[in-house]
Order: C-alpha cells, then sequence, then structure tokens
C-alpha cells in the first residue's frame, strides 16, 4: 500500500511539473504577444494592422483571439495547478474516495483538450485507474462495465423500483423517525418554495455584486469608436474583438507600471513593519507581566474611537516638518502599526496556555525564543489575517497618499486612478472611459488574485475579527 | 558527503553546547552576586523593549496628533510651516465652522448617507446570511462572490460605478452611448436619466452614492453575520420546529437574538464608518465633490471629511487648520454622541 501511494505521488508531481512547464511556456508566450502588440498613435484609435510572428502572418483580430484565449487558459489552469502543488508538496495522507480519481479523470480530460498537454494527461489518466483501483477494489475495465449496468438499469426503470423500496425500508425503521417524516412531509412543498426564494434572492443579489466587475472588464475590452458611437452597450463581444492594446496604453502611455509598483513598494515595506511591530507588542501585552500593563493597553483601545482625521491634521504638519512630504517615508512610517491589529493577536495569544510557557521555561527556553518558537507558530492563522488585511489597506489607501505624496513620481493607484487625465491629449476634454476602465482592472486584478488563492485564511479571519471585535 | 556532514553537525552542536555552558556559568555568578538582573531581565524591562518600536509610532502618530489637534483647534492665524499662531480663541473656530453653509451642507449629506445606507446594508446582510446558511450546494460560490467587493480599490470600483451610471456622452439632449443603467431603463420603457453627469439632480447623484456604500459596506457584514450564525446551536432551530413556529418567528425570536452582539457590533462601526464616508464620494463625483449642472450652478455633494479635508489642502495659509481642526473635531462628537446613545440602546436590546 504504502508503495502505491509513494508511485501515485511521484506521477502526481510528475504530471505537475509537466503542467507548470505548460504555464510558465504560455506566461512567455503572453508576454511575447504583448510585447510585439503594436500601440496606437492616438489612444482613441483602433489598431489594425498586421504582425510577424514566428514567421507567419497574423491579423489585429487573430492576436486578440491568441490572447483571449490564453487568458482563459491562465484563468482555468493555474488555480488548478496551484491547488495540486498544495496537494503535492503537503505530508498528509492522500484521501482516496470516489472524488478523488473522478476529479483525476476529469483533469486528464482537461488537460488533453482545453491545454493540449497530452503528456500529463496520460499520466493523470494511470494515476486516476491507479486510485480507482484501491478505491473500488477492481480495475477500470470492470468500472466501465458497472457503468454501462447502471445505464441499462436507469433506463429500464429498475433504478426507480430499487429507490422506491428503499424508501419503503426506511419508512418502517422507528416510529419517531416517521414521525419527523410526516412533519417533514407536510413543510415539503413550502420546503421547495423557501429554497427556490433563496436561490433566487441570492442570484440576484450576486449579479449585483459581480456586475461591476464585469462591466470593468468588458468595457475595458472595447474600442473607443464603440463606446462613443454605439447606441447601446452590447453586453458581450467576441474573443477577435477584445482589444488587449488597452491594457498596454495603460501600462505604456499613462505610467500605470511606475504605479503599481509604488504601490506594491509601499504595501510590503508597511506590511512587514505592521506585523513586526505588532507581534512585539502583542507578546508584551500577553505574555510578560509588569506593572500598568492592562491600563495602557486600555488606553491605547480608547484611542480607536477617534476618527483618523484628527490624527491627519498634526500628521500632515509632522510629516511637514520632519522633511518627509511629498517622499515614500510619509506613505509608510504612520501606517507602521495598528492599534486594531495589536488588540487582535493579543486576543489570540492570550488563549495560549500558560503551562506552555513554564514548561519552555524549565527547558531553558528564553523569552524571544518563546515567542518566535511556540507563539507564533501557534497564531499563524491570525498573523496571516493581520498580514492580509494590513495589505488591502495599503492597496485602498487613498486619503493620505494623495495629500502629502502629490507629485505622479510617488503617486499611489488609488491617487494615479483619480489624478490622472484619461484624455488623449487633444481638445476633447472626455476622458477616454475604456483605458480609464483597463487601469482600473490592472488595480483591480492583482488583489483579486491574492484574494482566490487565500480565501480560506481572508474569509475565517474577517469573520472572526468582526465576532471578538 | 555524508560524513563530512555529520562531522559539520558534530562541531555547530559542540559550538552550542560550550557557549550554552559559559552562558549558564556567568548566569550562575551574576546571579550568586545579586547581578542577575543583567541576564535575566525583569519583565517590565523587557516589555520595553518589546514595546519600543509600536510606541515609538504610535506616541508620533497617534498620541501626540489627538492632543496636539485638540491644540490647534483654539489657535488663530496658524502657521503651518512656523508653528506661530497669533492668538488664542476658545469656541472662535468652532463657530465658524458651524455657522458655514457648506458645512450644513456637508452634514446633511452625510447625515442622509448614514441613515439611508447603514439601515439597507445591515438589513440586507443579515437576510443575506440567513440565506447563504440555509442552503448547501453552491454555498462556497455565493461566499466568494459576496466577499470580492471587500478586496477591491474603493476608487477603482467606484469609477466603474460612475461609468455605469453614465456612459460615454450621457447628456439629455445627446443620449448616445447609454451606461448600463439607463439601458436598463430604456429596456423597462423609461427616459434615461442623467445620473452624476451634467443636469444631475441632488437625489439622482445621492442614489448612484447610496448605491455605491451599499454594494460596497455589505461584504463584510455578510461574513460576520454568516460566521455568527454558524455559531447558533442546531437545537434551538429543532425545538422551535418541534412547537410548530414558523420560520419568520424563527428568526426574529432565535436568529437575531443569537446574534445580537454582532449586529449591534456591525452597527456601531458603520454608523462611525458612514460618518466619515470619503473615497466613494470621491471616485463617483470627483475630487472637488461639486457637480456642475449647466450654467444654472452646481451641486454640492461633499462630506464632512471632504469639508476638513478641503482645508487641510489648503494649509498653507494661515489659520485654515484651525478650522479643520475644529470640524474634526465636531465630527468626532457627532460621532461619540451616536455611539453613547447606541451603546444606551443596547444595553437593553442585547443579549450576551
Amino acid at each position: 500500500m504504502k508503495r502505491i501511494t509513494k508511485e501515485i505521488r511521484k506521477l502526481d508531481f510528475i504530471a505537475t511539473l509537466i503542467d507548470t512547464v505548460y504555464i510558465l511556456f504560455a506566461i512567455g508566450l503572453i508576454y511575447y504577444l504583448f510585447s510585439v502588440l503594436a500601440l496606437p498613435n492616438n489612444i482613441t484609435d483602433e489598431v489594425n494592422t498586421t504582425y510577424q510572428i514566428l514567421g507567419s502572418t497574423w491579423t489585429s483580430a487573430q492576436v486578440n483571439t491568441a490572447i483571449s484565449l490564453l487568458v482563459g487558459y491562465f484563468i482555468v489552469f493555474i488555480p488548478t495547478t496551484f491547488s495540486n502543488w498544495k496537494r503535492v508538496r503537503s505530508k498528509d495522507v492522500i484521501e482516496m474516495d470516489e472524488w478523488t480519481y473522478r476529479s483525476q479523470y476529469l483533469y486528464s480530460f482537461m488537460s488533453l483538450f482545453l491545454s493540449f498537454n497530452p503528456f500529463s494527461a496520460v499520466i493523470r489518466f494511470l494515476n486516476a485507474t491507479k486510485i480507482l483501483t484501491i478505491v473500488q477494489g477492481h480495475g477500470l475495465k470492470q468500472s466501465l462495465i458497472n457503468i454501462k449496468d447502471d445505464l441499462l438499469d436507469f433506463f429500464s426503470g429498475r433504478t426507480f423500483q430499487r429507490m422506491k423500496a428503499r424508501r419503503l425500508a426506511r419508512k418502517e425503521t422507528s416510529e419517531s423517525q416517521q414521525d419527523l417524516e410526516r412533519i417533514s412531509k407536510q413543510d415539503f412543498t413550502l420546503k421547495v418554495l423557501v429554497m427556490v426564494a433563496n436561490y433566487t434572492f441570492l442570484t440576484f443579489i450576486a449579479l449585483f455584486i459581480f456586475l461591476p466587475f464585469y462591466w470593468m472588464i468588458l468595457t475595458a475590452l472595447k474600442t473607443n469608436t464603440e463606446l462613443t458611437t454605439a447606441v447601446s452597450p452590447r453586453l458581450i463581444i467576441g474573443l477577435s474583438e477584445m482589444q488587449w492594446v488597452n491594457f498596454k496604453v495603460a501600462l505604456d502611455r499613462f505610467d500605470f507600471g511606475l504605479y503599481l509598483s509604488n504601490t506594491l513598494f509601499v504595501g510590503l515595506a508597511s506590511m512587514v513593519g505592521t506585523v513586526l511591530t505588532t507581534i512585539l507588542a502583542a507578546f508584551a501585552f500577553s505574555r510578560l507581566e509588569w506593572k500598568g500593563r492592562e491600563f495602557i493597553f486600555s488606553i491605547l483601545l480608547m484611542t480607536m474611537m477617534i476618527p483618523g482625521e484628527l490624527y491627519t491634521i498634526t500628521n500632515y504638519i509632522t510629516v511637514r516638518n520632519l522633511g518627509w512630504y511629498d517622499s515614500f517615508y510619509a506613505l509608510i512610517f504612520p501606517f507602521m502599526t495598528s492599534i486594531f491589529y495589536i488588540f487582535f493577536l493579543r486576543q489570540t495569544f492570550k488563549q495560549i496556555p500558560d503551562t506552555l510557557y513554564r514548561a519552555a521555561r524549565v527547558d531553558g527556553c528564553g523569552d524571544f525564543k518563546y515567542l518566535t518558537r511556540v507563539m507564533i507558530p501557534i497564531a499563524k492563522p491570525t498573523i496571516t489575517t493581520i498580514t492580509i488585511l494590513s495589505a488591502i489597506g495599503a492597496w485602498d489607501a487613498y486619503i493620505w497618499p494623495q495629500l502629502v505624496a502629490p507629485s505622479e513620481k510617488y503617486w499611489l493607484i488609488s491617487v494615479a486612478l483619480r489624478s490622472t487625465r484619461f484624455t488623449d491629449g487633444g481638445s476633447d476634454a472626455r476622458p477616454v472611459y475604456n483605458v480609464q476602465l483597463a487601469a482600473t482592472a490592472l488595480v483591480t486584478v492583482p488583489l483579486l488574485i491574492v484574494f482566490f488563492s487565500l480565501k480560506k485564511y481572508i474569509l475565517a479571519g474577517v469573520g472572526r475579527s468582526g465576532t471578538k471585535g | 558527503m555524508k560524513a563530512f556532514k555529520l562531522k559539520l553537525q558534530n562541531l555547530l552542536w559542540r559550538m552550542k553546547s560550550v557557549s550554552h555552558h559559559s552562558f549558564v556559568k556567568t548566569e550562575e555568578f551574576l546571579t550568586r552576586h545579586r547581578l542577575g538582573f543583567i541576564v535575566n531581565w525583569p519583565h517590565w524591562l523587557k516589555a520595553i523593549f518589546y514595546l519600543l518600536p509600536a510606541m515609538l509610532m504610535l506616541l508620533v502618530f497617534t498620541f501626540y496628533p489627538i492632543i496636539n489637534s485638540f491644540m490647534i483647534s483654539f489657535y488663530t492665524g496658524f502657521n503651518i510651516q512656523t508653528g506661530e499662531f497669533d492668538n488664542y480663541t476658545l469656541l472662535g473656530n468652532y463657530i465658524e465652522v458651524v455657522n458655514q453653509a457648506n458645512f450644513l451642507q456637508a452634514l446633511q449629506n452625510t447625515a442622509i448617507i448614514v441613515f439611508i445606507s447603514v439601515p439597507i446594508t445591515i438589513l440586507l446582510s443579515l437576510f443575506i446570511a440567513v440565506a447563504l446558511n440555509s442552503i448547501k450546494p453552491l454555498k462556497g460560490f455565493y461566499q466568494t462572490i459576496f466577499f470580492l467587493p471587500y478586496v477591491t480599490n474603493t476608487i477603482a470600483i467606484g469609477l466603474v460605478f460612475a461609468f455605469m451610471f453614465s456612459g460615454n456622452t450621457n447628456t439629455i439632449a445627446n443620449p448616445v452611448g447609454l451606461g448600463l443603467a439607463n439601458q436598463v431603463i430604456t429596456w423597462f420603457g423609461g427616459q434615461p436619466i442623467a445620473w452624476v453627469a451634467t443636469g444631475a439632480t441632488y437625489w439622482s447623484a445621492m442614489t448612484v452614492i447610496l448605491m455605491y456604500s451599499v454594494w460596497n459596506g455589505l461584504a463584510f457584514k455578510i461574513i460576520v453575520f454568516l460566521s455568527g450564525i454558524q455559531g447558533i446551536d442546531k437545537q434551538y432551530y429543532q425545538a422551535a420546529q418541534i412547537d410548530g413556529a414558523s420560520r419568520a418567528k424563527a428568526f426574529s425570536r432565535i436568529t437575531v437574538p443569537m446574534i445580537s452582539p454582532m449586529i449591534f457590533y456591525i452597527l456601531i462601526t458603520s454608523v462611525i464608518g458612514s460618518f466619515k464616508t470619503y473615497s466613494s464620494v470621491v471616485a463617483i463625483i470627483g475630487v472637488d465633490g461639486m457637480i456642475t449642472t449647466g450654467s444654472s450652478g452646481s451641486l454640492n455633494m461633499k462630506t464632512i471629511v471632504f469639508y476638513i479635508y478641503d482645508y487641510i489642502s489648503l494649509a498653507a495659509q494661515d489659520g485654515l487648520m484651525s478650522l479643520a481642526a475644529a470640524a474634526a473635531i465636531v465630527l468626532f462628537g457627532i460621532i461619540l454622541v451616536f455611539t453613547m446613545i447606541q451603546l444606551q440602546v443596547g444595553k437593553r436590546r442585547v443579549h450576551y
């Protein structure tokens, strides 16, 4: 058994490696396609030229289609490969149930038909067959025969007879069970109605929530001509009509590359600072025992009520006096710590039992070592949440950056989005909306990717931060 | 290779043990001579070092500003470059702020946002959380979608909202290139509205702002309510079902009281947050917070925070920083009063 799992793991690893190579290749390809995309002379123009790619002539529409297909490929395969890597690298026992081999089969077909990747398709197919043999106790051939039998049963009506017999058998189990069933039968129709109402309601809200994202991407991929002349906006556009060059215009002409890297730098710096200061302070407030600890902590909590504008007024003067006006220092240092995060982490640290600390002390473990070796690993989910929340905060910051760093060199994305005039430079003062929304999408998508890859931590952490506070 | 590795490990281990041994010896020696605090720091000394980075930041950027901003609000003719001021005034700046028509307009705008968007958001997110909790398939999918607004840039999606509600050349005279909202209106046979462009009315612009506030606020509240509802013991509902209670009754008598601490927390934080609305208005209306409605005049959609920042951006002029500080303290006072009222009401209504 152990040998077989080892083999499966190895095959899984090889297939995932091949997938990764494919994805890296696709990334290279999309980068190449973007680099050859011709920029329009005027940002309102539509590009319609031919490109020499790999010795053949491609039209603009063909290049657009290729990029659209590649982006679709990324949307499907990068998350799956990511989760595959997680599974391969984890030391846990592989769960082997019916869904494991089913998903492996599905993935093998997807590799073959969607990404033209026969190598990993074959390996995953073999893998799935192996898991099938372990789970079901028989091979692929037998299960195909079983499926055939099931289908025959279904069409000849034998399945329904069996279900009916099972239901009758269940009915006779016990009296209380019967009572319950009678009650549930009474409001069965009500249940269905409520279910339908629930799903309709949720779907409407989901549409309301999702619509801005869809509209943003859709508009960013339209041509300016369409936006200015079409009487009613189209709700769907074809793959070959997607104007990916708009993103390049936003990055090149309007310097959004610089703003993104500014935001990344400021966000990372303040995130590291926040996490370090928060961990140290939360340790001092939870583990160390000193006079006045609770008093100082309650003063800290009291300041959480005061609106940020009150700080901003003096901080603006402070930053000017320190000579940090219009520099990255002004953006990073005021956000290097947060009382809310200290409070949040302290609550987690407090739950770690004291006995652990005493045991560590007996073993000759110092305070700092105890913090790094015991407390941080235990509080890792909370620390991850703090990290993510502070990153989101930095990504969303608008008020302070536009106040203290007004020159374009130090713009963060929010400021850039609001302050850039997305005009074509002519007399027409209207913004070129497709480029503006392309820049908006460039700002929104990275955080969404982070969210999707760390969904578990974020959802749990935010829920907890609400229930505790 | 393996032997070398072993040797290296051995050496490292030896070094470690020697250093540890000498450390223990010194410690013993020092303790014997009552100098133990040099190696074994007392907790308060350690705490100072652990708190140093955070406290330094907090002192400069949190505690000092609170005191200083209060001080500034009592100065007249304060110059931020030199730090000089003419004189003190007790309430002069406050009176000047409160008497300005702009401030009253800002107060009205903010109050409308708070009293309409907060109840709608809380009720809606409560219903969504209950609905989400009662379904099983697709639950994760819906949960993910509902959470999306939390991880976006306020300005970015605000621009998208503004675009959805305005279209490209969306004037009444020339309704070419409708925005999505106007498109939907025309589907139902209505006339396109100039939501936030030239020709907008106060309530059309306010509707867009309110919609965006609701959209933006839902995510966090849904997640918090959902995690609260999931913590309720199933037995209560089973007991209610056996007693023949309807769903509506179960919702109002079990769900709401059980998560009332969370509702209360969300209520307080979102009222505070709505009083401080700024970025969403900037994204939808513009940096100056005004909509020009033709030649006749303009609509003022500024919130209180807007009003404060208008002063800060003109801070180079003498005295204006004091007005900003006074306005900020007035905002703080309003928030404090509302929070106190809610706490008083909450004492009687919330079951912990």
